[in-house]
């Protein structure tokens, strides 16, 4: 398994913007006008990764604002405030065992 | 100390701001009221107090350091939030007996570079130890501009000041980002059980001016204090849900005298709310009347002129309202929401007190009816370290997202709740009992009506919390990422 600042390298290259902040303990990595895959409006969107467990997903991809997509999704969070922004989320579960750049990968797929 | 005798001159300051080229010596007049509330945890106050009580070798008075972080409230307010103070070491005092006391020039850098690493605004700390609130000397008015000024300097986007403690209160002068004259904050809260809530343009507030209004109405609780009134008027509390528990919360409030109220509730009143919210008449259903509406009419029938703001929607869409507000109440359904909320108070140094009830029933035994008022202090335990909220509960909650069906609710015991919790608000207040720091965890049992401190607090194994810290006060700062 790789180190998290093996895994942070990895976060950054895929997205060298990517900024990080914490919260009652829990590490959180901003990744501001992430690109969301084709067929999705808009096409990019500021999200925020939680790489650890929250309400009973293993890690959750908040955006800032929901977005359509080719296949309808269950927006179960809507208007949580985390770091002081509204987010949003759609219900999807990914392999808790992954890296954080594959993390966000595996999220986007609930987009496809 | 006698303002007289009061003489905290650092000289040093002076070679520091001439160095940065910032010019010679600016007496100050009179700083006038600015659009600043200034917020200190207790356990600070009594920290920075401990501190500057201790007899020095030679110095007449000690001095220190407060780092503050911020964030905006409504209109604009600047909130400046004490989070860590810095004891001015032994060996950084000068021997000067022409003033109370001189610091050296290692203290300066020292402050200085705290600026420069955190970006945070830092306050210059003394104390006059006496009761009320405290005044600025002749010495504050002619050399604090100065050092403040090197503040400045190296902390451009941050306020910088001067704070002033005395046994039981504190004022501050605030210089606001690029500002060359500082102002006086609106309010400054010593945000602990109780709270002190202090005024500085209306000193009295303090020691024992009486409420100006309506002295009548308010006679049969004048028990309270003698200033309780004025605090009381001065107060701004929050509600979050304006269903069954914050209608009897907004009630309450309004028949003790609450002046600036806020609430929060996005919901329509329909035919099944009538069993339970208070205020309600049987048109609202009919018109499905907005709940903030219900609580308008319900302040307004006691108090017409009451500075109320109401929004018809979710606390997230209005944060700076809540961050305004001296103490939260919250009548929230979920545990996610619950989370939120005390995260957002504890973020803006605001005590949340969480009221709640359920009803469950199992197999064939009767309905067990169960609630709690619990107190979340931003510098004492939080939810999760009282055990209330978990992950696995947050995440049982979760999984049963958009499970149909009301859950049952009835009025009685949200008016035990509602009350309960008006009593600890009460006591923060006005500190009408004299109980200091008190934990409340409280478990209602509504099937035979007992209302006693829940088990947990006596396994909690320390008054600190584990899960929030410094860096979660004030608005968030996000890094870039440096590996």
């Amino acid at each position: 398994m790789a180190t998290i600042d093996e895994q942070i390298r990895e976060l950054l290259r895929h997205h060298p913007d990517a900024e990080e902040g914490t919260e009652a303990g829990v590490r959180y990595f901003l990744i501001p006008g992430l690109r969301l895959p084709d067929g999705c409006t808009p096409d990019r969107a500021a999200a925020l990764l939680c790489p650890t467990a929250r309400d009973g997903y293993p890690s959750r991809l908040f955006l800032e604002k929901r977005v359509s997509c080719r296949t309808a999704r269950n927006w179960n969070v809507s208007n949580v405030r985390i770091l002081e922004r509204n987010w949003f989320a759609v219900s999807w579960r990914v392999n808790p065992n992954l890296r954080l750049a594959q993390m966000v990968a595996a999220h986007l797929e609930a987009f496809r | 100390m006698t303002p007289a005798s009061h003489s905290s001159a650092e000289d040093v300051p002076c070679e520091e701001a001439a160095e940065a080229g910032t010019g010679g010596a600016h007496r100050l007049h009179d700083p006038q009221p600015g659009p600043v509330r200034v917020r200190i945890p207790h356990v600070l106050f009594e920290k920075m107090k401990a501190d500057l009580r201790r007899p020095h070798p030679f110095a007449a008075e000690r001095v220190g350091f407060l780092s503050v972080t911020t964030g905006r409230s409504e209109g604009g307010e600047l909130l400046v939030l004490g989070i860590e103070y810095h004891v001015v070491p032994e060996a950084h005092y000068v021997e000067d007996h022409r003033v109370g006391v001189r610091i050296g020039v290692e203290a300066i850098r020292g402050a200085l570079e705290r600026i420069r690493s955190t970006q945070r605004g830092l306050f210059h700390v003394h104390m006059h130890d006496y009761r009320g609130v405290p005044g600025f000397s002749g010495t504050d008015r002619r050399e604090q501009p100065r050092l403040v000024e090197s503040f400045q300097r190296v902390g451009r986007r941050v306020p910088h000041g001067v704070l002033v403690l005395s046994d039981d209160s504190a004022n501050a002068w605030v210089w606001l980002p690029g500002e060359t004259e500082p102002v006086v904050p609106r309010q400054i809260t010593i945000v602990g059980y109780p709270m002190a809530l202090v005024v500085p343009d209306l000193p009295l507030i303090h020691v024992g001016q009486p409420a100006v209004s309506s002295l009548e109405r308010f006679s049969r609780q004048s028990f309270l204090g003698p200033t309780s009134q004025s605090i009381i008027e001065r107060a701004r509390l929050g509600i979050v849900g304006l269903g069954g528990g914050g209608s009897h919360v907004i009630q309450q409030l309004a028949h003790i005298g609450f002046g600036h109220l806020c609430g929060f509730d996005g919901d329509l009143a329909d035919e099944t709310n009538l069993n339970r919210l208070i205020g309600a008449r049987e048109d609202d259903a009919k018109r499905q009347t907005p709940k903030t509406e219900i609580a308008e009419r319900l302040v307004r029938g006691l108090l017409p002129d009451a500075d109320i703001v109401l929004h018809p929607g979710r606390w997230q869409d209005r944060p700076e309202v809540l961050r305004a507000c001296d103490i939260v109440i919250g009548c929230v359904d979920s545990f996610a929401e619950r989370r939120e909320l005390e995260t957002a108070c504890r973020r803006y140094l605001i005590p949340y007190i969480d009221i709640g009830m359920d009803v469950h029933q199992i197999g064939g035994d009767p309905p067990r009816m169960a609630g709690q008022v619990i107190l979340s202090m931003p510098d004492g335990p939080c939810m999760f370290c009282l055990g209330f909220l978990t992950e696995e509960r947050l995440a049982r909650e979760a999984a049963q997202y958009g499970a149909a069906g009301g859950r049952p609710q009835v009025v009685w015991p949200n008016g035990v709740l509602a009350s309960t919790a008006i009593g600890v608000a009460m006591d923060i207040v006005t500190g009408w009992t004299r109980q200091r720091d008190r934990l409340v965890y409280l478990s209602y049992d509504g099937n035979t009506g007992e209302v006693k401190p829940h088990v947990r607090l006596r396994f909690l194994r320390n008054h600190r919390c584990e899960h929030y810290g410094v860096g979660d006060v004030g608005d968030p700062i996000l890094h870039r990422i440096a590996v």
